[in-house]
């Protein structure tokens, strides 16, 4: 119980702290990785204490209910190895932030909540974490300096609107499933609640999809991670936030709801859409930093389609797929933050063979690829094995057509990242780096190219919460070669196909696919999307913006002439005997209260 | 000292003791004022906590004091509602007291400011208490009286216009209200909201009474005195918003439609939707305001709104949220009196890159208005939940999605105005860090903003038994919940 309770308090209680110790760098900069070992410490005694529940009130519904079972304990896992990582790194980063001290505060924050989210078992508490994540995302983005600014604002407020929709959808579930608590009775049946049931789902689903960075609530993610510092991109958005974002996605799906038609047939629609948007941006962005960015959005669609599924092989897939992307992810974002220091640019024409001269970067990125194409034996080649498989069980072969596609351009543009890091370039020399800013990469590299055999070891755990009747379904796949297994080497093959193709056009890896800008298709498009005209934010703001305005104009300013006009006109005749008395001696206002009084005692006797 | 003798002590300490003030301005000893004025609102407070234990264990305390015949009684009562309602504002009206004693230095008009400023909080006690309507609108009008005063405060032309205007408004629906009063007594034949418990009121004397209830509690559409009252000094602008004017409308309502008189069901909808176009309307316009004071103003037109859905739907919200917004607004508003001070404009669009200096006040200002956009664990959160969340049923289910994207509103406007005064580049002169008093109390509300969600047991606990000891039960109890 008191792991538990560390794993929340501590990180959040040393947040608000972070005032205090704000001019000793030193201190400031050791501080997550001394709590994030402290967490770790946490999570290993609650390693031996799990199962756990705890329970006590606080509220009305806002009950503290927490748990901790295999697969809790799984996801805290990743939440502690991230924090590690996350503290190791920033040992030296967090002096190259623009703000270090609220870096660190954000960060700590971020720890405390993830735990917070991970281990509630009250969809209210979850909530409040969850905000806190928001407040801790915004903090971080901001950290940045001047010019992440407008994009936290927008971060926090995409965060914010998506969060309410979800408070309205809860308040609408909870009326429903007479329950708080997440996995108590019976989910509710959309089927049987066809209006409410609906509509409390899709705004609870578009919460969710919108932590883990769902269309149309992705537009801060590339903007975000060309301002924020490193060191909190890798930390928040890729990773924490996805295995947040997701793992409630699940519980949305799986424990709190009975999925209808409708509500599938909307999610494969998010689904497919979130899959796409970005992967043509992705082609042709010259931001390493901004290509991570893009390419972290695009298999939140795949891990939407698996839950979507509500079959066990999807489901399973999406929560490896959320694990594994997590992990490739971070630990791209790690590099890319210690190649951007080398290099003093974050553009690709400016790493080109950056990744070969520092090695350990550069093995650490490539680690990395294998989770982000899915080879084998990483956990997202089962991942998407999986979600094939669940697709296909569903007969949702229009969508696996679409997934399939998307895998393809994803490998692509992976490919093409990887190639820029590796091209021979003998003149470029690289500097020391300073350990803490590399081991994190390679570490984390090295852990998304383990992902499968941590997942095969860690099958108790998928069972805690997929439930027994799967036994043997994620160790059998190793040994299991079926039409599937063809269809990823397809993948594979016409991933890399279409790279060499593309580059064998292009100048330098850097610039392949540079031509997609030019072209009629997709250069209009691709020109509208950077200059922001797609973007459902700045859509929204406008039609806000419109809209109250003219309620302002034509309403309550109409309301206020009104007002005055009626005043004025009383004034008009009764203004002198006023004027007369309102004239700023003390002397008269106290006459003139008395007065009142005497008259409205008058009044009341009479 | 006993409930009874504690409630008039609340009263007659800030009341009477207000009288004391501009004898100490005769003599010459104007310094002096600002500290017996926090003296008389402090002491006021402190034994409003000697009523929290009581209250919270339900005990309720009534008592008359006759004063004519059978019919005008000085009617107290002492209940949960009336302990939640005296605590929250004499809370807030002792920080914005010990507050001004850094910004009020106008010399000689020292004495008339703390004179009238503990007479409001005098007359909100003695609102607070008393049960008998002739008192309570008494009282009513001894605040529109110093709010009038107040708002006028700077004496310059356009100033006294609008405070003039805020005292015809509130005094114009004061008056219809007493209409209202004199049609229940002509129904009824009493004044004591005792008597009248359970009872059906009649639609023109709702009306009426309505009219006084809105123009008070600044309500779309008599809500256009509220913004214009910002040419007042900020502590002012801030009593009048967070811990005293605006609360009085909502708790006459509470007062005398949640525990008295019986709104007829059909009523019951259309209060909500008046509320909630109240809210949105003025959402709108704070989204179009560049003026902090205005677009705050704007922001209290909009959340009275959200309290008042919440009488009808949330009861328990209504009272958390008259604290949680209390809170908030009068650090909001302090915050706009430091930011003022400093940089001598209240247009948003001629400041920028505020925090650099006002660190403090800046962050003061964001934990501020996250709690009133209703961002956990803000204060905020819990208090919009009760409220929003008593609406999910049937048709409700339509007015609580609307307060909803309302609240979308609400988060963009704040936070956009946070952004333009302390992010950004600077577009005006260099500005300083308020006086230490002025931001200690910005500070202490910003952590209340927080800590009332820490310690959310005690008021919740509170405020749910102000709802059992209602009267009449809300729109959705009618509804058969």
């Amino acid at each position: 119980m008191t792991a538990m309770i560390l794993l929340i308090v501590l990180p959040i209680v040393a947040a608000l702290l972070v005032g205090a110790v704000r001019k000793n760098a030193r201190l400031l900069a050791t501080l997550p990785l001394v709590v994030a070992g402290v967490s770790v410490l946490g999570f290993l005694l609650a390693l031996g204490a799990s199962p756990l529940k705890l329970a006590g009130a606080f509220v009305g519904p806002f009950t503290l209910h927490f748990e901790l079972d295999g697969w809790r304990l799984l996801l805290l896992a990743f939440v502690c190895a991230f924090e590690l990582m996350t503290g190791i790194y920033a040992l030296q980063a967090v002096a190259r932030a623009a703000r270090p001290a609220l870096l660190v505060a954000s960060l700590l924050l971020a720890f405390g909540s993830a735990a917070g989210v991970v281990l509630t078992s009250n969809v209210l508490v979850l909530l409040i974490f969850w905000e806190m994540f928001l407040l801790a995302l915004y903090g971080a983005i901001a950290s940045g300096g001047e010019r992440a600014e407008r994009t936290a604002f927008k971060a926090l407020i995409i965060g914010g609107a998506s969060d309410f929709l979800m408070i309205l959808g809860l308040m609408v579930y909870i009326v429903l499933r007479g329950s708080v608590i997440m996995g108590a009775g019976a989910p509710v049946d959309i089927a049987k609640t066809p209006q409410a049931g609906l509509f409390a789902f899709v705004l609870i689903f578009l919460g969710a999809g919108a932590k883990a960075g769902m269309f149309p609530f992705h537009t801060w993610i590339p903007q975000a991670a060309e301002v924020m510092p490193a060191t909190g991109f890798a930390a928040l958005p890729a990773s924490l936030e996805k295995i947040l974002g997701i793992s409630f996605l699940y519980t949305l799906t799986s424990k709190m709801f009975v999925l209808d038609g409708r509500a599938r047939a909307i999610m494969m629609v998010f689904a497919v859409v979130t899959a796409f948007v970005v992967i043509l941006p992705a082609l042709v962005e010259p931001n390493l930093k901004r290509v991570l960015a893009l390419t972290a959005i695009s298999p939140v669609g795949f891990m939407i389609a698996g839950m979507a599924t509500s079959a066990m092989a999807g489901m399973a897939g999406a929560l490896m797929y959320m694990l594994t992307h997590a992990t490739y992810k971070s630990s791209m974002f790690f590099a890319a933050g210690a190649l951007e220091k080398q290099a003093g640019s974050d553009k690709l024409v400016d790493l080109r063979g950056l990744g070969r001269a520092t090695p350990v970067l550069g093995w650490g990125f490539a680690l990395a690829f294998l989770g982000a194409a899915s080879l084998p034996p990483t956990g997202g080649f089962m991942a998407k094995e999986l979600i094939f498989e669940g697709l296909l069980h569903h007969h949702n072969g229009v969508v696996l057509a679409l997934l399939v596609v998307a895998a393809v351009l994803n490998i692509a543009v992976f490919s093409k990242v990887l190639a820029v890091l590796w091209e021979r370039r003998p003149e470029v020399a690289a500097q020391r780096m300073p350990g803490s800013e590399v081991l994190p990469a390679f570490l984390l590299g090295m852990a998304a190219a383990l992902t499968g055999l941590i997942f095969s070891l860690a099958t108790p755990a998928f069972e805690v919460t997929l439930g027994p009747a799967e036994h043997g379904m994620l160790t059998a796949m190793w040994t299991h070669v079926g039409p599937l297994t063809g269809l990823s080497l397809l993948i594979y093959i016409l991933g890399f196909g279409v790279y060499l193709t593309a580059r064998e056009r292009a100048a330098s890896a850097a610039e392949t696919f540079g031509g997609l800008v030019e072209s009629p298709v997709t250069g209009p498009g691709l020109r509208m999307a950077a200059a922001g005209k797609l973007d459902a934010y700045e859509i929204g703001l406008k039609v806000v913006d419109f809209v109250t305005r003219v309620v302002f104009r034509y309403l309550e300013r109409l309301i206020d002439v009104v007002v005055d006009g009626i005043i004025a006109g009383g004034k008009a005749v009764s203004g002198p005997a006023l004027s007369a008395i309102h004239n700023g001696v003390y002397s008269n206002y106290l006459a003139w209260a008395v007065v009142g009084l005497i008259a409205v005692l008058a009044l009341v006797l009479m | 000292m006993d409930l009874q003798t504690t409630a008039l002590a609340i009263i007659a300490i800030p009341l009477l003791g207000s009288l004391l003030i501009p004898i100490l301005g005769w003599l010459r000893r104007g310094k002096l004022t600002g500290y017996v004025a926090v003296a008389l609102i402090g002491t006021a407070h402190v034994l409003t906590w000697t009523l929290l234990g009581p209250a919270m264990a339900g005990t309720v305390v009534s008592f008359k004091i006759p004063f004519y015949g059978n019919m005008v009684n000085l009617s107290l009562t002492i209940d949960a509602l009336a302990a939640f309602m005296a605590f929250t504002s004499s809370l807030i009206a002792t920080l914005i007291a010990v507050y001004s004693l850094g910004y009020i230095e106008h010399g000689d008009h020292e004495p008339e400011y703390y004179f009238i400023v503990t007479l409001f909080l005098g007359a909100m006690m003695g609102l607070v208490f008393s049960t008998n309507i002739i008192f309570l609108y008494t009282f009513w009008e001894i605040s529109a009286l110093a709010c009038w005063r107040l708002i006028g405060y700077f004496r310059e032309p356009d100033y006294i216009w609008k405070a003039d205007k805020a005292f015809l408004v509130t005094f114009g629906g004061a008056v219809l209200m007493l209409l209202g009063f004199a049609l229940i007594y002509g129904q009824y034949g009493s004044f004591e909201i005792a008597e009248l418990k359970g009872k059906p009121i009649g639609a023109i004397a709702l009306v009426l009474i309505l009219a006084g209830i809105f123009s008070k509690s600044a309500t779309v559409p008599l809500h256009t005195w509220l913004p214009d009252a910002g040419v007042a000094p900020s502590t002012i602008t801030s009593l009048l918003h967070a811990a005293i004017l605006v609360k009085i409308g909502l708790y006459g309502f509470a007062r005398l439609f949640c525990n008295g008189l019986v709104i007829p069901h059909a009523w019951h909808k259309w209060l909500l939707v008046f509320a909630l176009a109240s809210a949105f309307i003025s959402a709108c316009a704070a989204l179009q305001e560049t003026n902090i004071k205005r677009l705050l103003a704007y922001s209290t037109v909009s959340q009275i709104g959200y309290t008042f859905l919440g009488t009808a739907t949330g009861y328990v919200g209504a009272l958390l949220y008259i604290m949680a917004h209390g809170i908030a607004k009068g650090g909001l508003f302090l915050c706009a009196g430091i930011i003022e001070h400093g940089t001598h404009t209240k247009d948003m669009t001629k400041m920028g890159a505020l925090f650099k200096k006002m660190p403090i006040t800046g962050t003061a200002y964001l934990i501020c208005a996250l709690s009133i956009a209703g961002i956990p664990p803000m204060a905020g959160f819990f208090a919009k939940w009760f409220v929003i969340s008593g609406m999910m049923y049937g048709w409700y289910r339509i007015i609580g999605t609307l307060a909803i994207l309302t609240a979308v509103l609400t988060l963009i406007y704040m936070l956009r105005s946070f952004h333009t005064i302390f992010l950004g580049q600077s577009r005006g002169e260099a500005h300083h860090e308020g006086a230490p008093v002025m931001v200690t109390v910005v500070a202490i509300l910003a952590v209340l903003a927080i800590l009332v969600s820490v310690f959310l047991p005690m008021p919740y606990a509170l405020a749910k038994v102000a709802a059992a000891q209602r009267t009449i039960f809300s729109t959705l109890a009618a509804l058969g919940r």
